[in-house]
């Protein structure tokens, strides 16, 4: 229950997460709104560079591979490189994963390794347990390092699944630097277009319920399984 | 076109104007992508030897891209005065430099020689300029444009309100806004990216920022920036609207891609004309930014400044009110780090005044590029010295809708006050009488957002 | 989507027809989404004296008669009716005639149509059909709407679209009754203490001068409006007893048939004052010489709300595995899933044991029994929905053995995460999970079919009549 009456500058505030009434000092803002803000940024920048913990992989027996790029700094002015798999990638795929399973599950750090970090342990076993209830014959799930999102037709080539479910760090902003983007494709393989992908995106604690996200991944796969395709045509 | 030089020993050849143009550029990753960048210091300082000693008629005459074969190049060529161009026809591009840089020219004297020139000049202008020439220059055009009220004055630094609400939130974008107003910010245009483009909330949203500019008789011009055919569909049914937005590429297939076509923008300017709710006669909102076409493949191994330069093209064949580019929006892969995005803002502001243009930029960054909000305080304040006519406000620049950063609505009333510039003036004028500031220093209420609620 | 409402009250009865359009969320990005995006009045019924046989007792023949008619005259049959509620108000909410009513309507006002009374939902359904609601969402104010009837006056503040408080005076048009010459012919006994306190004797029999009643009007009114906005305390004309919170509301509205009266002019002689037989007119100055304001949508107010605004949908992403659908009048257990700073299971188990075995002795009979509804849910990793989970499934069929069908319901947006737990771990029960329902003003619900892909339509209700 509300308290009495609202100061008039925190109702304004609920309305919107943007950083408003911060006050001033002169023209400038006060420090500790500064450091607030360069202190947000300095945590998505800190997302960008960092790497996923090999613990959170091995928790759920991920196995890692690579795609072409060959630092961050690659990564990030060439993203062609981050589509394609590393030659001894596509070996261990081969040698490794269940072929043409119904679903293929795949995490990637992308653009935020904190992202995998924080919500891989409620997406991933909420999403095998949805994929299981629509019993669903689930692949070898793996991590590839510097992924893009259109590795997943790369992929798709290889292992031929049905359809496969990239788990992925987004861009971080301020609000988040720790959001996680589920990508999803019937079929995928060269030649797909991005409107045959699907997304759910804003996935952290703060935005889209990672645990209900999962189940609704299963829910779409599902169909898209059924209905055999994906993209804006699939009838949710 | 095939120009040989030999600089300190070495022997460059380019086949091309496309390819002297390319390695011509300052270094940027975009180029680097696209695999059209110089391959050295010395190589990219032979192009732009090679370029300075090319004339303006060669320049013409060796289209990088085709009128036949792109409605942007017929554009730009028809846009030509011939009158002019016959004058200068013979002026190297070193030439051109120096006659924009010289102190007898003023800015009536560029405006007219701005009839004369393509886009390519414009640009390949930029590519031997350092980024002190591009301040000089620009400093020294004055553009006026009136959509409901006038901007570009000389020592006035407008600003867009940029109130955007992760879900579209009325209320939301109204704390936004009271907080912007309560710093003199949004003198240029209260502009809201929507998150939803439908017609239903294009309309509403029109409908909610004219609201608020009427309760409070503010001095400014609403605008929504949707795609533009969401727009004109809200606006038949009688959403209000100033001013008509649209993003636009260099190509003919850029645009293809923005899902936009000449014959479209002629229909939605004669519909913002006939049903738009502006007094003024300009009344169109362009957005540009290096590196879109590369990014839709639509660039034909052009170079993304020429690219830039020909969007400006496009942009003064509709006479808008306001352009900006939002310069460092586009991500690390066009423009990597703080160094590039600073001299594509000098560039493309430089290349947009060129063109007679009413040009704004948005001073921003993405949190994966090599750049922070220091970065974006020395850009607002060559930008301000350059003479830029408007920048973009987001509370604490922190844009909670798009994420990103650009500049807070504090670093717009900083440049204000550091440089000595003002609002526009009827929004000055406006905020003496709301008492946000008194003889143009703020007053106590500055920076108060709760004075435009309606406490009864 | 065709819903009624109708009003039964203790001076006059009302009914709309409306209709609701359910629309899904076209963003790609997220969770789908699903809501009611416009609910429009298609028909309104005339006001009608609501028919009694005695004082206090309502005559259900010619009501069924008069529903009849609206009905023909609206042009609509009892199958298109698929949402709605008929709501007994006021002083007619009493146990021997809503029971007579309800049992009535059930047969005969539609298949979806929810019998529903409670002072606490009138206060609620006024100030959504006033408008009070959809002002508090449009300003950073609290509004008080203030629904003046015959009997009663309901009052709900809300906030940013939500009622956050609710409480009911004695203080109405027809409280006091009286001929044009001031002879007075009812008093009721709710108003004796306050009669007292003001020093205002005034008998059945007795005569009324018009400053007399205006006095009273005054200081009716003047009570009510201190008590709302929280200036004083208490008052001798609560309902039921209420401890005032401390929030005061920033604007005041007046529904209901007193608010349509509150046109500006100031009744100046008895007869003017007695137009209807009662004080309403002189009640309704007083009220706006207060400086409240008249709301939006006055006396239809309740009927609206009830109408139009009393059927929700569920989220979109839910989970149901059951063909058990519809479902009607579901007692609502609410379980608080944290109450405490942390998680604790152990503390959640307890109070989930306790609330099943306290609602067995209520509730064993239907199946579902009951629902559960999981209020204070903090943000819920895999790990804690894998204890919630197991917590539920045992203490439920520990407490009810017989059960074949469990119901979830939450706020947040939860309900197939937990819908397929709960199913992974039972493979008997029939599972139906439904989240983004606020319960906090209702005690059963009613579960609809599915109306726009997963999400159903649900009506939360109350059924507690005053005896």
């Amino acid at each position: 229950m509300a308290n009495s009456k609202r100061d008039p500058l925190e109702s304004l505030k609920q309305f919107t997460p943007a950083r408003i009434g911060v006050g001033r000092t002169g023209t400038r803002p006060l420090t500790k709104d500064v450091l607030q803000f360069r202190t947000d940024h300095a945590a998505a920048v800190d997302s960008v560079y960092g790497t996923v913990p090999e613990k959170i992989l091995s928790e759920f027996n991920l196995f890692s591979v690579a795609t072409q790029v060959e630092s961050m700094e690659h990564y990030l002015k060439r993203p062609d490189y981050g589509r394609l798999l590393a030659d001894e990638a596509k070996s261990i795929l081969q040698k490794s994963c269940l072929q043409a399973p119904d679903v293929q599950v795949v995490v990637s750090d992308g653009l935020s390794a904190k992202a995998i970090e924080e919500n891989l342990s409620d997406v991933y076993p909420a999403l095998i347990d949805s994929l299981d209830s629509y019993n669903l014959k689930i692949g070898t799930s793996f991590f590839v390092k510097g992924g893009r999102v259109a590795c997943m037709d790369e992929i798709g080539e290889i292992l031929k699944p049905k359809a496969l479910v990239l788990l992925i760090g987004e861009r971080p902003g301020l609000m988040s630097a720790e959001s996680m983007s589920a990508y999803m494709c019937y079929q995928p393989g060269k030649g797909k277009k991005e409107s045959d992908r699907m997304v759910i995106s804003n996935i952290h604690k703060r935005g889209t319920p990672p645990i209900e996200a999962a189940a609704h991944i299963g829910t779409l796969i599902d169909k898209m399984i059924q209905q055999q395709m994906s993209g804006v045509h699939l009838v949710i | 076109m095939y120009k040989t030089t030999t600089l300190l020993g070495e022997t460059f050849s380019f086949h091309s104007l496309k390819e002297i143009m390319a390695k011509a550029n300052e270094e940027r990753s975009g180029d680097e992508l696209a695999g059209i960048s110089a391959s050295s210091m010395k190589e990219r300082m032979a192009a732009k030897q090679v370029l300075a000693d090319l004339t303006l008629s060669e320049i013409r005459n060796y289209p990088l891209l085709s009128p036949d074969e792109d409605n942007i190049s017929e554009l730009i060529e028809n846009q030509l005065e011939a009158a002019v161009y016959e004058i200068i026809k013979n002026w190297t591009v070193a030439e051109l430099r120096e006659y924009i840089l010289s102190d007898q020219h003023v800015s009536d004297d560029l405006l007219t020689l701005s009839q004369g020139l393509s886009s390519e000049m414009i640009a390949a202008t930029a590519k031997i300029m350092s980024n002190l020439d591009l301040i000089q220059a620009a400093s020294k055009i004055e553009v006026q444009t009136t959509c409901q009220t006038t901007i570009g004055q000389k020592g006035v630094l407008a600003s867009r309100a940029q109130p955007n609400h992760p879900s579209d939130n009325i209320k939301g974008m109204r704390a936004s806004l009271y907080e912007a107003l309560s710093y003199g910010i949004g003198d240029a245009v209260i502009g809201i990216n929507p998150v939803i483009d439908t017609t239903d909330n294009i309309y509403t949203l029109l409908h909610e920022t004219k609201n608020m500019i009427n309760e409070w008789s503010i001095p400014t011009q609403n605008c929504v920036l949707s795609h533009v055919t969401s727009q004109m569909r809200a606006i038949e049914k009688g959403a209000p609207a100033d001013l008509i937005f649209q993003s636009l590429a260099g190509t003919e297939a850029g645009n293809d891609s923005f899902g936009i076509s000449l014959p479209m923008l002629d229909e939605a300017t004669a519909l913002i004309q006939e049903k738009g709710t502006a007094a003024g006669p300009n009344r169109w909102y362009f957005e540009t930014g290096q590196g879109s076409e590369l990014s839709s493949e639509a660039h034909y191994g052009i170079d993304q400044v020429t690219l830039e330069a020909r969007c400006y093209g496009l942009a003064r064949h509709y006479q808008p009110f306001i352009v900006n580019t939002v310069v460092g929006f586009i991500g690390p892969e066009y423009l990597y780090n703080s160094k590039q995005v600073l001299r594509a803002g000098l560039e493309d502001h430089f290349m947009g005044k060129m063109h007679g243009l009413p040009m704004g930029v948005d001073v921003c960054y993405t949190n994966h590029m090599d750049a922070d909000q220091n970065d974006m305080d020395n850009l607002s304040m060559l930008l301000g010295t350059a003479g830029v006519n408007f920048v973009i406000g987001v509370p604490m620049a922190d844009d909670c809708m798009l994420n990103y950063q650009s500049l807070s609505y504090h670093d717009i009333a900083t440049v204000r006050q550091v440089l000595g510039q003002t609002p526009a003036p009827l929004f000055a004028q406006w905020l003496e009488e709301q008492g946000i500031t008194q003889n143009g220093r703020f007053t106590s209420k500055a920076g108060d957002p709760t004075i435009f609620m309606n406490l009864t | 989507m065709t819903s009624i409402g109708l009003d039964i009250g203790t001076s006059t009865t009302k009914l709309i027809v409306s209709e609701l359009l359910i629309a899904q969320s076209q963003d790609q990005f997220t969770l789908p989404g699903c809501q009611i995006i416009d609910r429009r009045v298609t028909y309104a019924s005339s006001i009608y004296t609501t028919p009694m046989v005695n004082e206090v007792e309502i005559d259900v023949e010619p009501l069924t008669q008069l529903l009849q008619k609206e009905y023909k005259q609206a042009g609509v049959t009892l199958e298109q009716v698929h949402a709605g509620a008929v709501i007994i108000t006021g002083e007619s909410a009493r146990k021997q005639n809503a029971e007579k009513i309800v049992h009535y309507l059930a047969e005969h006002a539609g298949n979806f149509v929810v019998a529903t009374a409670g002072a606490d939902l009138e206060g609620v359904l006024a100030a959504k059909g006033s408008g009070a609601i959809e002002c508090s969402t449009q300003t950073e104010h609290i509004i008080a709407n203030i629904d003046v009837g015959g009997g009663t006056a309901n009052i709900a503040l809300c906030q940013d679209g939500k009622v956050i408080e609710t409480f009911t005076l004695h203080v109405g048009g027809r409280l006091i009754r009286l001929d044009k010459n001031g002879q007075v012919t009812y008093v009721s006994s709710h108003l004796t203490e306050f009669l007292e306190n003001s020093s205002s004797p005034l008998r059945e029999g007795g005569k009324a001068s018009f400053e007399q009643l205006s006095t009273i009007c005054q200081r009716m009114a003047e009570e009510t409006v201190n008590y709302v906005k929280g200036s004083s305390m208490a008052s001798s004309l609560l309902v039921l007893p209420h401890t005032r919170s401390a929030v005061q509301p920033d604007s005041l509205l007046v529904s209901g048939g007193v608010g349509a009266m509150m046109n500006g002019k100031k009744p100046e002689t008895l007869e003017e004052v007695t137009v209807h037989g009662d004080i309403g007119p002189l009640l309704a100055y007083h009220f706006q010489a207060l400086g409240v304001s008249q709301a939006p949508e006055t006396a239809r107010a309740t009927v609206i709300g009830a109408g139009m605004q009393n059927t929700e949908v569920s989220g979109s992403t839910v989970y149901i595995k059951s063909d058990r659908l519809p479902l009607k009048n579901v007692p609502i257990v609410n379980i608080p899933v944290q109450q405490e700073e942390e998680w604790e299971p152990v503390r959640f188990q307890k109070r989930v044991q306790q609330a099943l075995t306290q609602s067995y002795t209520l509730f064993s009979e239907g199946d579902p029994p009951v629902a559960l509804a999981l209020s204070h849910f903090p943000y819920c990793s895999y790990k804690m929905l894998q204890q919630l989970t197991k917590t539920i499934l045992a203490e439920f069929t520990a407490c009810f053995k017989e059960a074949k069908c469990l119901v979830v319901l939450c706020e947040q947006d939860i309900a197939k995460a937990l819908g397929q737990a709960l199913a992974k771990q039972s493979k008997t029960l029939d599972i139906i999970c439904l989240d983004q329902i606020d319960f906090t003003h209702g005690d059963y619900i009613d579960l609809g079919l599915p109306v726009a892909g997963e999400a159903i339509s649900v009506s939360v209700k109350t059924l507690a009549f005053s005896s």
